[in-house]
């Protein structure tokens, strides 16, 4: 079967029995580092080698198979990539292989929907999921007779021309009328057939999703080879916390299901030297631990909506209701951790007070969050949702050496072997240094925004257009405080980091129009809320400089978030004007583009769009 | 005798585990171990436990002597009487830092009977420090010490010796009076 059922026999002790090299490929995102680092704790207790490649485009994975294709390797684990495509014509396999050189491919993805030709091919995929949500999975799929049939398959058409003649044995007196209207029927049927396929399919890729994250299935089977501890929890926590933060799914309920049996209850003997993981509701104000108190609230998305922080009106509200929150001035313009402790106690209480709330009208359930905390000894109490932007932000910081292609690839493992260092919980270096990159992120982040919302220049919206139009073009860059982290060009380089901030940016455009005195641009909020955002912006250039290569990222309205259909609109539209977009990415809603090809692509989306 | 040789004598004790594998008897040139099966302690030796610990294969059972109570106990005794009181085990004090540092975990209250060991660590050593200027001083030719552990032992054996054996030429050097 395809999808594994018992992870321990059919996976782990498959592979350990091979006693071969493992080709590794991990896609360079926070949940599937996290699954990595869970997964290579349990090749190093067997004693298995391996041989592991971060990519980020869909030729790194090309490239990769090319040159370990020699080496003997039999089996290939793909992390957080490659489900969405089709493995076997994308990696060239020969399916009529012998079984000497029988390649097994196990794909362990987040990214839904699955590629269907994946699903139904039992020889040499294997597709790793949560046990106790094989029946949901399977379900997902459309069936197998709805999508394949041997008669009607739509790949050799020739092929059934002759078949449909050989279907005319049994009618052997034939009269041409009768064996007309059997070729007749048999079209017909098959056209009835194909229309339906298409159907289901086109139903089953619209919409792209996320579902639980790689790092809990990777912690299951550490749980099946009972070699699950503290540690290998807290990275199954990082790795749930990612989908929480950037695709706003609540996992907190299925985390704290299946981690009550691994939790230690009997906390109070526990050493203090242990790793000590704790479940807690805790504030969840951006970096509160590293920063001061006022600047974590004026970074934190939700509050800035609330308290409208972009006008000054909305900061001497802010000032109020720290006020009213009992804390002095000075007290809140200081790092976190050395506010007095009286203030840190009664924070939370206060913030949870009806009062308070009504009168500033924010929700807290997006503000106090239940999650774990993980506290070693004497040194500092870390929360996931901190090493989740620490690890986000060391992943999307080039390195500001150089630019060309070949270094691209020792780029790309640089940046992975420095986030995977931000995991590691006794050496806080490299976890601090991304920290620090993350507050530069997302200083630059609010100054785009501010920018943007005071000059409509690089929006465009307007009735006739079905979506919101955000351009960049590299002067806003240039503009802005720069350190020497980014160049112009460099500010965008990880496609769930422009995915995030064009999601930001429309949550705050929303607000502002809708908040604003201006009558017009109030009409237009309410348009707004139903338009989705699509974001283009400079990606990098090649040598020459002339060329541009940008980035587009298409976002789903605020109504409906969850549900985001742009991979099958960007590829319809990409069909519409000549195939000029270049889907490196494995996710399809975000691409890459010419600059010169973009008006094309635009207007080819508009009218996709409109129907 | 050095430190690294009593650590590693100190590790053929026996320590009880709970295995998470099944694997039938292991004979040993000293004995056999097992058979291994999940969730039923047996005793091994600590260099296999410590083996198994360390590739997630077991889980340690708290041996009786290094719980919380048995060593404040022992501190207190020793706190009470003047010559050195016996102890469970001649490795006491290796052993308590080897299963400490491995399995930190599966001991309640490793922190504190870390410092409470300490604390034994240093009164028998100050006992013992007093006890050999009393003999220099005394000019007796031997001592008799009970209840040492192996460590201590390791520790003063070569000071004694040759302190002892200056002192003797020393006194040689001396003309009788």
């Amino acid at each position: 079967m395809v999808f594994i059922r018992d992870l321990k026999r059919e996976f782990f002790e498959f592979i350990s029995k091979q006693q071969r090299r493992l080709l590794v490929f991990v896609h360079l995102d926070v949940d599937s580092l996290c699954a990595w680092k869970i997964f290579q704790h349990l090749l190093q207790c067997e004693h298995i080698t391996y041989t592991c490649l971060p990519v980020l485009y869909k030729y790194d994975l090309e490239n990769g198979h090319m040159q370990h294709i020699n080496s003997g390797i039999k089996s290939m684990i793909f992390i957080n990539c490659g489900s969405t495509l089709d493995l076997y014509d994308f990696l060239s396999l020969d399916s009529i292989g012998n079984d000497d050189n029988a390649l097994t491919l196990f794909v362990l993805d987040s990214l839904r929907p699955i590629e269907h030709r994946n699903v139904y091919d039992a020889k040499q995929i294997r597709i790793l999921i949560l046990p106790n949500k094989i029946d949901a999975e399977k379900k997902r799929v459309p069936q197998y007779e709805e999508l394949f049939h041997e008669v009607y398959d739509d790949d050799n058409n020739d092929e059934n021309e002759s078949e449909n003649e050989d279907n005319d044995d049994d009618d052997d007196d034939g009269s041409n009328m009768r064996i007309e209207s059997t070729e007749g029927r048999e079209k017909r049927l098959k056209r009835q057939w194909l229309k339906k396929r298409d159907k289901a399919l086109g139903n089953y890729y619209k919409y792209r999703s996320h579902s639980y994250s790689s790092a809990l299935v990777m912690f299951e089977l550490a749980y099946l080879l009972s070699k699950d501890t503290n540690e290998q929890l807290w990275y199954a926590i990082i790795g749930t916390h990612v989908l929480r933060l950037n695709h706003h799914q609540n996992t907190t309920r299925s985390i704290t299901d299946e981690n009550n049996p691994a939790l230690n209850t009997s906390n109070s003997k526990l050493s203090m030297d242990c790793v000590n993981i704790k479940f807690d509701e805790d504030i969840n104000f951006h970096l509160l631990r590293h920063w001061s108190f006022y600047d974590s609230i004026c970074h934190t998305q939700d509050m800035i909506l609330a308290f409208k922080l972009w006008s000054s009106r909305g900061l001497a509200q802010l000032k109020e209701f720290l006020a009213d929150l009992g804390i002095p001035k000075r007290e809140y313009e200081q790092n976190y951790r050395d506010m007095n402790i009286k203030y840190k106690v009664n924070i939370k209480k206060q913030i949870l007070d009806k009062r308070l709330q009504d009168k500033y009208h924010y929700t807290t359930n997006t503000i106090i969050l239940p999650t774990f905390l993980l506290s070693s000894g004497f040194t500092l109490k870390l929360s996931p949702q901190d090493i989740v932007l620490s690890i986000m932000a060391t992943l999307q910081t080039a390195s500001s050496s150089s630019s060309t292609s070949t270094s691209m690839m020792i780029d790309l493992t640089e940046r992975f072997s420095l986030a995977l260092s931000c995991l590691n919980y006794h050496q806080l270096t490299d976890y601090l240094g991304g920290i620090e990159l993350e507050k530069v992120y997302m200083n630059k982040t609010h100054y785009l925004i501010e920018t943007l919302l005071q000059s409509d220049k690089n929006l465009s919206f307007d009735n006739t257009i079905p979506f919101i139009l955000l351009k960049f073009d590299q002067n806003m860059f240039n503009s802005s405080t720069t350190t020497d982290h980014t160049t112009s060009c460099g500010f965008f380089t990880h496609p769930y980091q422009a995915y995030l901030f064009a999601r930001n940016a429309l949550q705050t455009l929303i607000a502002y129009t809708s908040a604003s005195s201006n009558a017009v641009k109030k009409k237009k909020s309410k348009h707004l809320q139903r338009l989705p955002l699509i974001l283009i912006a400079p990606y990098s250039s090649t040598n020459s400089g002339e060329e541009l290569v940008e980035i587009v990222v298409g976002v789903p309205s605020l109504n409906s978030i969850m549900m985001n259909s742009f991979s099958t609109l960007f590829e319809a539209a990409d069909r519409r004007c000549g195939n000029v977009a270049k889907f490196v990415f494995f996710d399809h809603s975000v691409l890459l583009l010419q600059e010169q090809h973009q008006q094309k692509f635009i207007d080819a989306l508009m009218f996709v769009l409109a129907k | 005798m050095d430190i690294d040789e009593v650590q590693y004598l100190s590790e053929n004790e026996l320590i009880s585990v709970v295995p998470n594998f099944k694997h039938p008897e292991i004979n040993l040139i000293r004995g056999s171990v097992g058979p291994f099966l999940p969730l039923v302690p047996l005793q091994v030796p600590i260099w296999m436990a410590i083996h198994l610990k360390e590739s997630h294969r077991c889980r340690f059972v708290c041996p009786e002597w290094l719980t919380f109570d048995s060593v404040q106990e022992l501190l207190r005794q020793e706190q009470q009487q003047e010559t050195f009181t016996p102890m469970p085990n001649p490795y006491v004090f290796i052993l308590s830092q080897t299963i400490m540092n491995v399995a930190l975990e599966d001991i309640p209250n490793g922190d504190q009977i870390r410092l409470l060991m300490k604390d034994l660590w240093d009164l028998r050593l100050a006992k013992l420090r007093s006890s050999i200027g009393n003999l220099a001083r005394s000019g007796a030719l031997y001592a008799k010490v009970t209840h040492l552990t192996q460590v201590e032992i390791c520790l003063i054996r070569n000071f004694l010796k040759t302190s002892l054996k200056h002192i003797a030429q020393l006194q040689d050097a001396v003309p009788d009076e």
